[in-house]
């Protein structure tokens, strides 16, 4: 197939649609002969076939109503009806005689159909003469005599003639199936060359077709693709190299070349691009644009990397002459020389300052270094404080705890006493009902006192009226001398009775006075015991309102305690948290010990970087 | 009752014990009654041996101001209780007042007043004891009237003059018991005893 490639791809396209045409014209060509070959057969079917069988099936037909009329004709007297149907029988046999040629023509080279006609136009002729005799019997008005004629002959002819125009057209149906069979299996063989055909020029054409796609349109893919990826700078493109020569293989082979120049181009771009100013660029051409401006590029690039060199070995003292204001690089390292004279001055004063700096630095963070170690011991005895509060917190819990039972059990004891106090009040009551009686009898007491007192004054002033009357007595018996000596014994005995009379009211008014005394003792002792139970009732009934206030005081300590012991829960709760968070203190304060030891050590390093600094400025020349 | 044990009891039992005693209207046992005759028996007995032995002088013993006093009773008419008196204007102080006496009309001298006695103490003055002899009769004012006295001669000294502050005069002697008797015959003879006043 090398040389179908190597044409012009013009001429592959012309034989390609030229062979599709033959196809075409094959197909058209098969399918006219086929449907002429059809035609043919219908005819000759039709001819042969058909119009025999129809022309049969008339006959029959004409016959049946001949014989009809005939039968009539028997049965009516009507002579002109009668004659009409004898016109109508002639007229039929004419139609009978017209068929029967047909058949004949139709029937030509058929020897065993000819025969069985034959013999059908025998039994016709001998039926048309028994019929004429019929006929005549008929109008000699001997229609018995016909009917019996036709009973015994005429019926044998008819069935006869009518069995033979069966067979015949029979045997006309069975040839036209067998023709149609046969011309059907020849369409059918038709169709299926015609069917084969078509396909083969389909395939073929789709051969065709696919062939000129893989070897035009392919390859301008895989070059567009290339120049695609190309166009988007994926110069890692591989094209396949073939030696056609048609067009795809010229445009193939340029762009291999081109593809070429370009990977050149770009290999001494990365060279470059890697800091390898040692390539050398040769333009291909006085025209090669892209060579050319390579070779500028690395030439500036040199001058650019010695200006550098220098600059990276100390020697500030370079200058840098920018050919325009385009110029970046020229003007960027000017300026950046600039920079770095002005800068090294400034680094050379900020590391005198560094210098300072990190000294102070060195010795803040000793200071610090030693503070934080003693905030991590004051840490640790902050965390064992706390860890004692919280032995401090579960104390008070559990006391709190003890303490609202006691309340609790203080809240009954006092509902207890209130009852008791209520008691005890009655009872006092009674107590003062009590003396209050006892005072009134006392008083009563001494109300008969008086009353004996008054007896007793007056039993007094008998004794001293007695006395009187003895010393009376014993004066007038002194008077009386000797005579009146008896009488003197009589008066002295008189006023020693009336002494102790005296002596005994004296006693018994010494004890009335001691009965009044013990009497007033009483009373006062009752009203003092009535006043005492007044006393006892109001501060029993205060002591009743003291009990319900502490009954209250006592509910509300159980409640407090026990909101206490809550608190108290909550605050073991917080104080372990404390004690976490302490933990955690003292571990992030041993680690800030650590960073610090390490932040010193760091001041260290930093301090000598310093002095390093100082020593690497002074190395620039300015 | 403060203290908590009381022997309620003892009380029931002294109670009822009284409650007899008056029900049985104090009569005193035969013992009491036995020891009480013999008591006086023998206080009787004593007098009687003092008075055979020497010569008595009967005496009315009072009480004035604390003061022992006694008087002769043959000058002593009677003693009287002092009930209702009437004072009487414009005498001097040391007369009381006047009294009725059965029918007879009294002057009553203080003889504290009269013989200008210092004032010792409250006296109760309400006895009056009535001397008199043919010409005067008047009653002297005694705190109590302790009785009749027989007291012997040989038993009465010389009255001490500043002892009393009586006037010698009226001072018939003094017992060693302290018992002043008073010479009732001077004093109802004294002038300064007759009230005469032009008023």
């Amino acid at each position: 197939m090398k040389w179908f490639v190597d044409l012009a791809t013009r001429t592959k396209l012309f034989l390609s649609f030229g062979l599709m045409i033959v196809f075409m014209l094959v197909v058209i060509g098969a399918a006219y002969i086929g449907l002429t070959t059809l035609r043919q057969s219908q005819e000759t079917l039709f001819r042969d076939d058909f119009l025999p069988s129809i022309e049969l099936l008339k006959l029959r037909s004409s016959q049946n109503r001949a014989h009809a009329q005939l039968l009539e004709m028997m049965m009516i007297e009507d002579r002109a009806r009668q004659q009409e149907l004898q016109q109508d029988i002639a007229a039929r046999s004419r139609e009978v005689d017209a068929g029967l040629k047909l058949v004949a023509a139709s029937l030509q080279g058929r020897t065993r159909e000819l025969q069985q006609f034959d013999e059908l136009v025998a039994a016709l002729t001998e039926y048309r003469k028994v019929r004429e005799q019929q006929i005549s019997l008929i109008y000699g008005e001997k229609s018995i005599e016909a009917e019996n004629l036709d009973a015994t002959v005429q019926d044998k002819l008819y069935n006869r003639v009518r069995t033979i125009a069966v067979d015949l057209g029979n045997t006309a149906i069975d040839q036209a199936k067998e023709r149609v069979a046969a011309a059907n299996a020849r369409a059918e063989r038709l169709a299926q060359i015609f069917l084969g055909i078509s396909i083969l020029a389909f395939v073929l054409s789709i051969v065709v077709a696919l062939y000129l796609s893989r070897i035009i349109a392919n390859p301008l893919r895989e070059i567009t693709t290339a120049a695609q990826r190309i166009a988007s700078g994926d110069l890692e493109v591989a094209i396949r190299n073939n030696d056609r020569e048609d067009e795809v293989g010229n445009l193939t082979q340029a762009f291999a070349t081109m593809v070429r120049y370009l990977n050149e181009m770009a290999s001494i771009s990365r060279q470059i691009a890697g800091g390898d100013l040692a390539v050398t660029v040769s333009p291909v051409s006085s025209r090669d644009v892209l060579g050319r401006a390579f070779a500028d590029m690395t030439g500036y690039l040199r001058e650019m990397a010695a200006v550098s060199r220098q600059v990276s070995e100390g020697d500030l003292t370079v200058t840098v002459m920018p050919v325009s204001d385009k110029d970046i690089l020229r003007n960027a390292f000017a300026s950046m020389l600039a920079n770095r004279r002005r800068i090294n001055q400034e680094i050379s004063d900020g590391v005198n300052v560094l210098a300072s700096s990190a000294s102070e630095i060195l010795a803040s963070t000793t200071q610090i270094a030693a503070g934080m170690s003693e905030t991590a011991t004051s840490v640790t005895e902050t965390t064992a404080t706390v860890e004692q509060i919280k032995q401090t917190a579960l104390l008070s819990s559990k006391k709190s705890r003890g303490v609202s039972e006691n309340a609790q059990r203080s809240a009954l004891v006092a509902e207890q006493g209130k009852s008791t106090v209520s008691e005890t009040i009655n009872g006092i009551n009674h107590i003062k009902e009590l003396m209050e009686t006892v005072a009134e009898s006392v008083v009563m007491l001494s109300d008969q006192t008086q009353a004996i007192g008054e007896i007793i004054t007056v039993v007094t002033d008998l004794a001293q009226q007695s006395n009187l009357l003895a010393v009376n007595a014993a004066i007038e018996a002194s008077k009386a001398g000797e005579h009146g000596k008896g009488f003197a014994v009589v008066a002295q005995e008189i006023k020693s009775l009336a002494d102790q009379s005296k002596q005994a009211t004296e006693q018994v008014r010494k004890i009335l006075g001691d009965i009044q005394k013990a009497t007033g003792k009483s009373v006062l002792a009752a009203e003092q015991v009535s006043k005492a139970v007044e006393g006892g009732v109001k501060q029993t009934a205060e002591s009743g309102e003291s009990i319900r206030k502490l009954a209250e005081s006592i509910s509300e300590a159980a409640q407090a305690a026990e909101q206490i012991a809550v608190s108290s829960q909550q605050q073991l709760a917080g104080m372990e948290q404390v004690a976490l968070a302490m933990e955690n203190i003292k571990q992030a304060t041993h680690q800030n010990v650590l960073g610090t030891k390490q932040a010193e050590q760091a001041a260290h390093t930093l301090n000598e970087l310093g002095q390093k600094l100082k020593e690497m400025v002074s190395r620039f020349k300015i | 009752m403060a203290k908590g044990k009381f022997d309620w009891d003892e009380i029931h039992r002294r109670m009822k014990a009284v409650g007899d005693a008056i029900a049985g209207g104090y009569a005193s046992s035969p013992e009491e009654r036995t020891r009480v005759l013999r008591q006086r028996a023998a206080g009787l007995a004593r007098a009687e041996e003092k008075e055979d032995a020497v010569e008595v002088l009967e005496v009315v013993e009072f009480l004035l101001a604390h003061e022992h006093y006694g008087i002769e009773s043959r000058h002593i008419r009677e003693v009287y209780p002092l009930k209702d008196y009437t004072p009487l204007p414009g005498v001097p102080s040391f007369v009381l007042g006047l009294i009725n006496v059965r029918g007879r009309i009294l002057s009553v001298v203080d003889i504290k007043k009269f013989f200008a006695l210092p004032a010792k103490g409250i006296s109760d003055l309400n006895k009056v004891i009535i001397i008199g002899n043919e010409t005067m009769e008047f009653g002297i004012l005694a705190d109590a009237i302790l009785g009749v006295r027989a007291i012997a001669v040989n038993a009465i000294g010389p009255p001490l003059p500043m002892q009393t502050g009586i006037g010698e005069e009226f001072v018939q002697g003094v017992t060693g018991e302290r018992l002043v008797i008073l010479h009732a015959a001077r004093i109802l003879a004294d002038k300064k005893i007759i009230v005469h006043h032009d008023v």
